[in-house]
């Protein structure tokens, strides 16, 4: 797996991490993703479900969100650096058609002979309506 | 499959080992699937299969999904979960070791609490949180989840999540 080398040295809190759009969650990605990662819930594959639970059509599962957010720090991270703790919360549901925006921002980062560091992460529909929240520590490889 | 009505907290204390998971195979064909789930074309393309080559880290995401270990929340017996009142809380990751294809991966949970609370919206709620832990074939700690659940005391509706 290649991917870029983060300098830790120049790495400073208030920067920004790895940002990334990502959609549209048509019907086929969601049962691509309900295959691939073993989440059948109807709510996320069959509409009349979906709006028989009150929802207006059917939405992402949250580990779709969740998973994502997750691959493009370890893409972001390449070979210089491990994710170590993962924190994320789904705070509304993304719904098919949607696409998304994910925007980090580095809230610490502690020098030593293997740095740390701390991300946090928020992802948002076109729209502006925040659906995850996140925090992330990484550390570089010895 | 919906769990039981009955109140049945304190029933199974905290720490109780809940599922023993796996042995589960970390595969090329799986990775490369999960991959193009997540619209990662270029990583999916990655995963191509090499008996020269040893297996290639895999994403975080191959240890995150429950759901591929085959063991949905409401599968605990004991704990009295019904998915038709559990809304999504939170989950947290250590990812203590690198996972690799070709690994062998196997999970322990357990209960690790379970609280009443109360929301503004929810009312009454309780907060259950299950860790499991994953082991490599090399008994080497490689991942631990904590996944937190609320379960209401009546079926959430859409709206709640207007």
């Amino acid at each position: 797996m290649t991917g870029s080398l983060i300098d830790w040295g120049a790495l400073r809190a208030g920067e920004s991490g790895p940002s990334a759009r990502f959609g549209p969650f048509t019907h086929a990605a969601l049962i691509r993703y309900a295959g691939a990662l073993g989440e059948y819930n109807d709510l996320h594959q069959d509409v009349d479900v979906a709006r028989a639970t009150g929802y207006r059509d059917v939405f992402a599962q949250g580990m779709f969100v969740g998973g994502i957010v997750a691959q493009q720090l370890w893409l972001w991270l390449g070979e210089s650096g491990r994710l170590r703790r993962y924190r994320m919360r789904i705070v509304a549901p993304t719904f098919r058609g949607e696409s998304l925006t994910l925007a980090t921002v580095v809230t610490e980062v502690v020098v030593g002979p293997i740095p740390t560091a701390r991300l946090d992460a928020i992802v948002s529909t076109d729209s502006g309506t925040v659906v995850l929240r996140a925090e992330a520590t990484i550390v570089g490889v010895a | 499959m919906s769990g039981a009505s009955a109140d049945t907290r304190g029933i199974v204390p905290v720490g109780t080992v809940l599922a023993r998971i796996g042995p589960i195979p970390v595969e090329w064909g799986k990775a490369r699937e999960i991959a193009l789930a997540l619209f990662d074309r270029a990583t999916a393309e990655g995963f191509r299969p090499d008996p020269d080559v040893p297996g290639p880290r895999v994403m975080p995401i191959y240890t995150m999904v429950q759901s591929l270990w085959g063991s949905a929340l409401h599968d605990y017996t004991g704990l009295g979960l019904d998915p038709d009142r559990l809304l999504d809380g939170e989950y947290e990751y250590e990812f203590l070791a690198d996972v690799h294809i070709g690994d062998w991966l196997t999970g322990v949970s357990r209960l690790e609490s379970r609280e009443p609370a109360h929301g503004r919206r929810a009312g009454a709620f309780e907060r259950i949180t299950i860790e499991t832990t994953f082991t490599n074939q090399n008994e080497e700690p490689a991942v631990i989840m904590r996944r937190t659940v609320l379960q209401l005391e009546s079926a959430p509706r859409g709206e709640a999540y207007a």
